[in-house]
Order: C-alpha cells, then structure tokens, then sequence
C-alpha cells in the first residue's frame, strides 16, 4: 500500500476547565489515539457523545474550540511527498492549507451558513480568500462561473438563482448540497465531514451520503466521516475507528470490525442502535374503544391569503395502554398535532377527545393536565437550570390542591409527603436518590430526560405525548429511555402519543402509527402492518432510508443476550465519570 | 485529478439574480404607524401641558408685580386663545403646526418658529457630531475588546463602557471644562472659535451613547463569532481580517443599529444638559428656559420636533434593516 494521506499518531487532546476564578485545569478528551487514512479511502469515527470523535477532526483541521489544546502525538498530513505534523505547523500555514487542502463539512446545515450572506458568496469564499494560493482562479466572472458550475455539480436546481438566495429561502438538503459545493471547491486532498447528515431528514440523508461518495471518487480525495450512525459507517466507509471516552476502542476495516467485534463496547453499540434492530414490530391487537379520538384536525399558521396549512384533516385514534407513533419529517406537522393532543393550543378545526373529554374546549380547564401530559425533546432547555431536581419533578403536586391529586397547601406534613413522592418517581424511571438535590447541569442528557418523564407521570396523567423524546440521546442512552417507557406503559398502564422522525423507533415501541407528509396522513394502522406492508410510496421511502445492509443486521447480536445494560439491572448513572456540558464536546 | 464538471450553460458570465427588495406594503405600514405616533404625541403633549393648574397666561402675567388688572388678564386670554375650550384649542393648535405657525412664546414674544429656527442649527450640529464620535468610540472599543493582543487588555476595553455609562453627563461636562480648559488651558472659555467650542461639547454628549452602544456592539460580535458559519468560514482557511469584515459586521450591526435609533433619544436628553453647562445656546437650552418659565407654546413645539426627530430615525432604522438582514425581508409567518 502506498503511503497514507493522513496518520496520527499518540493524539492527545484537553480541554481548559474552569473551576472558579483563575483557577483552571485541564481534562482530557482525547488521548493515545492513532489512526491512518489512505488516499481515496472513507474512514469512519464512530462513538457516542463524548467521545472525542468531533474533537479528532477539529485538531486536523487546527480548529479546536476556545481553552482546546493538541498535548501530545503528530497529526502527519502527506500531500506531495513529504509529511507535514499539522499539530507543529504555524497557524499560519495550516490556514493556509484549510479549505484548499482540508475541507470541513459541518453537522448543521441550518447554522453553518452565514445567513446575511447569498449562497454564491458563501460558496465563492474558500475561491476569494484563496485567489492567490491558486493561480487562474481570480477574477470577478470567473470565480462567479465557477460557483455556479459548482452548485450545478452538487445538484442544485436553477443554480444562477441559488447563488442569488439566502441560506432561508433553501432546505436543510439544500444547504447541505451548497456546503458541500464550497468544501470542495478547491479540490481538497481530505474532507472532514463531521455529522454531515444528522441534522437532516432520513430521506434526504442518504442522497447527501451518494454526493459525497460521488465527488469523493472524481476528486479522488480522501474523507474522514465522522458518525455516531452505525448504519451509516457501514454502508460507506472503507475501514472504521470506534472511540469511547477519548480513546480507540478498536480499528479495522468496516466488515471486519462490525461483524466480529473486539470489544464489548462496539458489540453494546451494535445492540443499540435501532436502525439494525429486526424486531419484529409489535403484533397487532383485536381492536378497542379508543381512549383518545383525533378526528378531522387541521391547523392553519396565519391568517387569509398567507395561511400555511400545518395540519391537513388528521384523523386517528389510540386505545388505552398502548402506543401510536406519528412519523414524519420536518414540517409534517406532526410537533403540531402532539400540541394539541396535549390541549397546549387549539387546531383551526376538528375534534379531540380523551376518554370522551372535549381537549379543546376544556384546553384552558387545569384539569385538562393531569389527563395529558408533554415530554419535549431537548431535555437541557425543557428542565429550569436553577432549581433542584426534586423541586422540578415536585412542581406539579405543588400546583395541585390534596382534592385535585396534588399537596398544594398541606402544610409540613404535605413536604414529607412531597419527598416520598418525588423519591417514588425517581425510582419509578431508575435514578438514583441523591439526584434529588442535583441542578440539571450535572446530569447527563439520558439522566435529565428521566426527570421529565418522572416530572409529567408525577401527577399521573392517562396519555403522554412524548415529542421527539429519545431523538436528541445517544443509541445506547436511547436505548435504555425506550426500555423505561416500555416498563412504565406496562405498570402504569400509560397510552402514549409517541412523535417521531425515525421509524427504527416505531418499530422498537409503536402499536399503531400514522404517517404524515406535509400535515396529511398518507397512511395509518397497525405498526406492524404498516412497516411490513407499506401502502404509500412515501412510507416505503422512509423504511428503505433506514435500513441497514444486510450483512450488517446479521452481525447484530440479539438484544436479549447482549451485554448492554437494560433498564432494571444497570443504573444509566454513571455518576463517577465527569458530566461534561454539551458544549465541550460537541 | 480534476472533477469533471459541466460548463455552465452560457457563455456570457453568470449573473447572479438577487432577491427580492422589501415590500412597500412593509414600508407603508411603518410610515403610517410613525404618523400616528408623531399624532399621539402632539395630542398627549398639549393635554398634559394644558391639564396644569390655571392656564399658561395666568402664570405668565398675574403676579403682582405687573399689576395688571382682572380685565387686561381677560383681555390678554382673549388674545392668546386661552379662553376657548380646550378641544377648541387643541384644534387652532394643530391647525397652526400643519400650517407652521407654531404660535408665539409668551416669555419673548416671539414667534416660536423663529426661536426653533435659531437654535436648531446649533443642536443639530452638536447632536449629529456627538452621535458620529459616539459611533466611532463604540466601534473602536468593541474592536479592541475582541480583537487585542492581550486577554487583560480586552478585559481593560470590555469594562470600559460599563464605566462609561456610570457617569452622569453634566460631571462629564464639568470635568471636562475644569481640566482641559482651566487647568490646561487647551480650549479657551472666552472667545473660542465655533469650532473649538463645539469640542467638549461634542465629547461630553458623545461619552454616554458610546458606552450602550459598546456594550451592544461587543455582546453581538460575541454572539456571531460562537456562531456555527464563523467555524465553517475558518475551515476554509479565512483569517481575522475577513471573518470581521465579511462574517460578522454585518451580522453585528443589526442588534447595534436599533439600540442606535433607540439611544437617539439620549442625546436630546444629553443636549439639554450639554448646552446648559458649556452655556451655548440650542434647542435643550430653549427647552430648559422654557420649563423655568412654563412657556408652554414653546414647549409644546420642542416635544412634538423631538418625536418627529425620534420617530424618522426609528423609522429610518426600521426600514434600514432589512437591507441588512435578508430574512426581515420576507412578511413574517406566524
């Protein structure tokens, strides 16, 4: 084999932490880590949250956070014979080599563009800030010609009038396509594409994922992909780096690593991930009376002429103890439907009920909460970062009179009563009990999404609307949330509206489901019939955008016998480890 | 190793097409919203001006002093007007703006178009070059709060307009004229050229708005430069001079420019301090006479002339922005 394009060798990576005033440390993200890339080759860093895979790419690329510093090891990058160690080089010079050498395609497509700038401008910025390195490509005309032969390229349609829009008036795919228009715009030798298609719906993924693979073979240039997506790593990269804590877990080509693992931990990884899982849906069950009835819902934004039609004439409904899903991508409305279910506000038209109640007239009646409750997705803005945990899961017996179900107004003897409450729900969603007296910084994203789950069934409400519950989670942490949910339906008898963009989760928790496109159902009924004979093109478009090759669903080892941890027998509390915040490792 | 790219379609270079401008429909909504608040104004003005005790002539001329008699009291309320309701005189009063008669002082007698006339020019001239240094300053000391050498020096310059904007304007002004120009002798008191008169003035005015100004500008260069687009600007290799220039300024500027049209209002405050301690004369130090003496014809003009001032420029920088952020441009969906 000829030389590699890139090998690190002993990365050390830490970040600065404050402790106070002046008085700074430093903790390791990174550590020991060596790893090759050859040319033309797609390498995959795959880990959870946390693992340092981000932070790899950010030390090639000389771009580590504020406080981040390369300690040890050389990050030796080959263009034309001789190495250079990008952790020596100048600033300087490695921005010289940015965007012409290495390019960056980052995870958030919505973010990454300068949103007062046009496309073309974005996309002729690595072509302006480097007309002098590279001969011939100065010039007002010529460098416009080239960014519109460009957006061409990454299959932007009209691209004369994309290079004229702002990065609003374009689709998270199509933004996607006019980064990626810019990163290689300068033919690089390596692409660094951290998270490329995280951010964007399931089936616009896999046509961001063809493009890169397509100029990656024109260019010939290498592509360093960074993933926490198993599936994903499989289906397209050459060989696989999987990281946990900082380290290498284990390295190898993608095949051999996934099909025989080394380590415990990739088998954990692999057992997780839901899009491998070949559950068998849930079976379908003789039909009820449904608890809740949604029939007819449409919800319009605005007013007259400009009204934007969210929800088109929705109708389902779900029995009680059991889950519907709805399913859908960005702007299907289904976020919309949820809100209402959970009479946070009032659709345009139809109706809903829960066990025979009006929600929507009875939406301003506080009743109407302990019926229906809501877990969001973001469990680090939807938790009060100043108060404990046990005053944010008590919060709402404080709100409810003892005649209503809750203890406001009991006096001393209600405070004992609150705490055995608020002891009874954190160990009803498996924390532990000195998390009471816990801020939500210091607890992990699983951890914070628990205290809502406990914060809404604390009153113990009929139905929950869990929107997006376990999207922002990491596999195995998604995992283990999925189990909870499972157990808790089972004891409490709970019926949840469950709202989703990834069908890998219908199939793991959904009785029934309801796929939305653009506010319309295309198709509703059983999960198990809906999965596994799919009427609506668009449904199948969904399924075929999560499935996982072959070869890889077989090397997945049962979940039942899978060392990963499950609800009961593992605390997800791994309380010895740091909590790091988002921002240091994302 | 080239990508096998198509050529464009034509041969001619491509012209990139631009977005649509802003709507007139948003225009004229904000123009007619300006209107109604520079109408609102004048009405609140002349009520609250007219619901004081006893009427602007009584004030004016029953002291003792004058001796006039109970007749010539009416007979001069006759004149002025100040005998008809007040509904009566809240439309004459308006009539007379439209047609820009603004009516007479009572303290002088002369017609308050006159007085504005003689003491806009100066105010202007202290206001807009007081606004300019303050936009100077500001833009200065969020730079080299960002962008100096040294983390202790950018902290010096960050805790600068904290400072600033602690300090009352007349002891500004009052230190300002102790130092530079008695004890330093650098800017005489007497006889000063209208240039070096305007000076301290310019400086005293210019310190409180820079300070707000600083502060904003540096929070929204803060913010824009954590932003994800600034990484992905870096990772094509830009380096400092080109993320502020093409990344952040004009992302920085939208946050700075409305707190500017909203700070406009300082600096009419800021006039009527300034020119009462240089002593110079202007529409603060007729604003400040006027209350002395309740010359309420006077003051009903310099409220209305303010709001007018402060409306134009809200509605300038209203107007303005869109140009700036293209996402204003399109009518906001709910």
């Amino acid at each position: 084999m000829t030389e590699p394009l890139l090998r690190i060798d002993g990365l050390a990576v830490s970040y600065r932490t404050r402790h106070g005033r002046g008085l700074h440390g430093r903790r390791t993200a990174v550590e020991g880590v060596s790893l090759e890339l050859g040319r033309g080759e797609v390498l995959a860093l795959v880990g959870e949250s946390g693992s340092g895979k981000t932070t790899i790419g950010q030390s090639i690329i000389g771009l580590l956070p504020e406080g981040g510093r390369v300690d040890a090891g050389s990050i030796e990058l080959r263009l034309a014979g001789r190495p250079v160690d990008l952790a020596q080089l100048p600033p300087r010079a490695v921005r010289e080599l940015r965007g012409r050498r290495i390019a960056l395609v980052s995870q958030d497509p919505g973010t990454s563009l300068n949103p007062v700038q046009t496309i073309g401008a974005s996309v002729a910025a690595p072509l302006r800030i480097h007309a002098g390195a590279s001969a011939g490509l100065g010039g007002r005309d010529r460098i416009r010609r080239r960014v519109v032969e460009l957006l061409d390229r990454v299959g932007l349609d009209d691209p004369e009038r994309r290079a004229g829009q702002y990065p609003h008036e374009l689709s998270g795919g199509m933004r996607q396509r006019a980064l990626i228009a810019a990163a290689i715009a300068l033919e690089p030798e390596l692409i660094i594409a951290d998270e490329p298609t995280s951010a964007l719906d399931v089936t616009v993924q896999r046509r961001i994922l063809d493009l890169l693979d397509e100029l990656r073979a024109e260019l010939g240039s290498s592509v360093l992909l960074i993933t926490h997506d198993l599936a994903v790593a499989a289906e397209r990269a050459d060989r696989i780096a999987v990281l946990r804590g900082g380290a290498l877990e284990e390295a190898g080509a993608t095949r051999a690593v996934l099909q025989q693992p080394a380590s415990a931990y990739t088998r954990e990884l692999l057992a997780d991930a839901p899009a491998l899982a070949d559950l068998a849906p849930r079976p379908a069950r003789a039909p009820a009376a449904p608890l809740v009835e949604v029939a007819g819902l449409v919800h319009e934004y605005g007013r007259g002429a400009d009204a934007f039609r969210a929800v088109d004439a929705v109708t389902f409904g779900i029995e009680r103890g059991t889950t519907h899903a709805l399913v859908g991508e960005s702007g299907s409305g289904k976020t919309t439907i949820g809100r209402a279910v959970a009479a946070l506000h009032a659709p345009t038209a139809g109706a809903i009920r829960i066990g025979g109640r009006d929600v929507v007239a009875d939406r301003r009646d506080r009743g109407i909460r302990r019926l229906v409750q809501l877990v969001s997705q973001n469990p680090y803005a939807s938790l009060d970062p100043r108060r404990t945990i046990a005053q944010t899961i008590g919060e709402p017996l404080r709100n409810w009179r003892p005649e209503e179900g809750g203890l406001r107004g009991t006096g001393p003897g209600g405070r004992a009563e609150l705490a055995r409450r608020v002891a009874t729900a954190l160990d009803q969603v498996a924390l532990p009990a000195d998390v009471a007296g816990r801020l939500p910084r210091e607890l992990s994203g699983g951890q914070r999404q628990r205290v809502a789950i406990a914060r809404a069934l604390i009153i113990e409400p009929e139905v929950v609307v869990l929107d997006e519950a376990v999207s922002a989670l990491d596999v195995t942490v998604q995992s283990q949330i999925l189990d909870l949910l499972e157990a808790l339906q089972r004891d409490l008898g709970l019926t949840y509206l469950f709202i989703t963009h990834d069908l890998a989760v219908v199939r793991r928790i959904a009785d029934t489901t309801t796929v939305l496109r653009r506010g319309e159902a295309v198709e509703t009924g059983s999960a198990e019939q809906v999965l596994t004979a799919p009427q609506h093109d668009y449904t199948r478009a969904l399924l075929e955008a999560v499935s996982a090759p072959e070869w890889l669903r077989a090397a997945q080892p049962d979940r039942a016998t899978a060392p990963g941890p499950s609800v009961r027998t593992a605390q997800p509390v791994r309380t010895a480890q740091p909590v790091r915040t988002a921002q240091e490792v994302a | 190793m080239s990508v096998v790219i198509r050529p464009a379609p034509e041969a001619a270079p491509p012209r990139w097409r631009p977005a649509a401008p802003p709507t007139a429909r948003f225009a004229l909504r904000r123009v007619g919203q300006a209107l109604l608040v520079v109408v609102a104004t004048f009405v609140l003005a002349f009520l609250l001006l007219h619901a004081l005790p006893g009427d602007a002539i009584v004030a004016r001329y029953a002291s003792p002093e004058l001796g006039l008699t109970p007749e010539q009291l009416e007979a001069l309320r006759v004149a002025y007007g100040a005998d008809q309701p007040w509904w009566v005189q809240l439309g004459l009063s308006a009539g007379g703006f439209l047609t820009g008669d603004l009516g007479t002082s009572l303290q002088s007698g002369a017609e308050v178009s006159t007085l504005i006339a003689a003491s806009l020019p100066p105010t202007l001239a202290l206001a807009g070059l007081g606004f300019a240094l303050a936009a100077v300053l500001a833009v200065g000391i969020a730079a080299a709060a960002t962008f100096a050498g040294t983390e202790w020096l950018r902290r010096a310059f960050r805790s600068l307009p904290p400072l600033f904007v602690s300090i009352p304007v007349f002891w500004i002004g009052i230190v300002l004229l102790q130092v530079v120009s008695f004890r330093l002798g650098l800017i005489p008191v007497i006889n000063a050229s209208p240039a070096e008169a305007l000076v301290l003035p310019v400086v005293t005015i210019a310190i409180p708005i820079a300070a707000p100004l600083a502060q904003v500008l540096i929070r929204a260069i803060d913010d824009t430069l954590a932003e994800p687009f600034v990484i992905v600007a870096r990772a094509r290799g830009a380096g400092p001079a080109w993320l502020l220039g093409r990344e952040v300024a004009r992302n920085a500027l939208l946050p700075t420019l409305t707190i500017a049209g909203v700070l406009f209002g300082e600096l009419i405050a800021g006039a009527v301090v300034t020119e009462t301690v240089f002593a110079r004369s202007g529409l603060g130090r007729l604003t400040a006479d006027a209350v002395a003496t309740r010359d309420i014809p006077v003051l009903q003009a310099v409220v209305v002339i303010s709001a007018v001032a402060f409306v134009v420029i809200n509605l300038a920088v209203d107007l303005l922005a869109p140009a700036i952020d293209p996402r204003l441009r399109k009518e906001v969906r709910a």
